[in-house]
């Protein structure tokens, strides 16, 4: 099943989204 | 917003298409701190050079959440002066989602990004017609209200 490809460092997904022409979405969220 | 709006099909593809998505835990750093977050859930936008240009707070369905991400979006091309793309966004966002939340924003933004492109105060008349037409109980109704002065 499809899902969405979760990123956990904020350069890298900045570097893909330079690439890509993409924008970058931080879901600060609370494990509980 | 992991149990209900990010498993949806519509959701996903917009992800997909438009978005490198990063999960961040409110109890680490250094980000939350970097970006003044104290709850969750907040979504925050950046541009490819970290940015900031959009955030919400509390959970959102995916009918809201997909507009509030396009708003976000169209505010990002806005901030870096390219309206042409501000325009399709915004207009995009009004097409598919003419009553959310976001659509009364996108619909100011939408005139003052013709504004902007194309200097012509007639623009911003149509701004404020079109909100008092379409949202009428709108803070943005007030925010353009200047417009009718013009």
């Amino acid at each position: 099943m499809k899902q969405i490809n979760w990123h956990n460092d904020l350069q890298s997904a900045l570097n893909l989204a330079e690439r890509e022409h993409k924008h970058v979405l931080l879901d600060f969220h609370n494990p509980l | 917003m992991d149990a209900v709006s990010y498993p949806n099909p519509k959701v996903i593809d917009f992800f997909d298409n438009n978005l490198v998505a990063v999960k961040v835990l409110i109890n680490s750093q250094p980000l939350p701190k970097k970006f003044r977050v104290q709850w969750t859930p907040t979504l925050v936008l950046l541009d490819g050079e970290g940015e900031e240009h959009n955030r919400t707070v509390g959970f959102l369905p995916p009918e809201e959440l997909l507009p509030s991400l396009m708003l976000g979006i169209g505010k990002s091309y806005f901030d870096h002066d390219d309206f042409s793309d501000a325009e399709m966004t915004f207009q995009h966002l009004l097409a598919e989602y003419p009553k959310s939340d976001s659509s009364a924003e996108a619909a100011y933004y939408l005139g003052v990004s013709r504004y902007k492109r194309t200097h012509n105060p007639e623009e911003l008349k149509k701004t404020i017609q079109h909100l008092q037409r379409d949202f009428p109980q709108s803070e943005w109704v007030k925010r353009a209200s200047v417009y009718q002065m013009l």
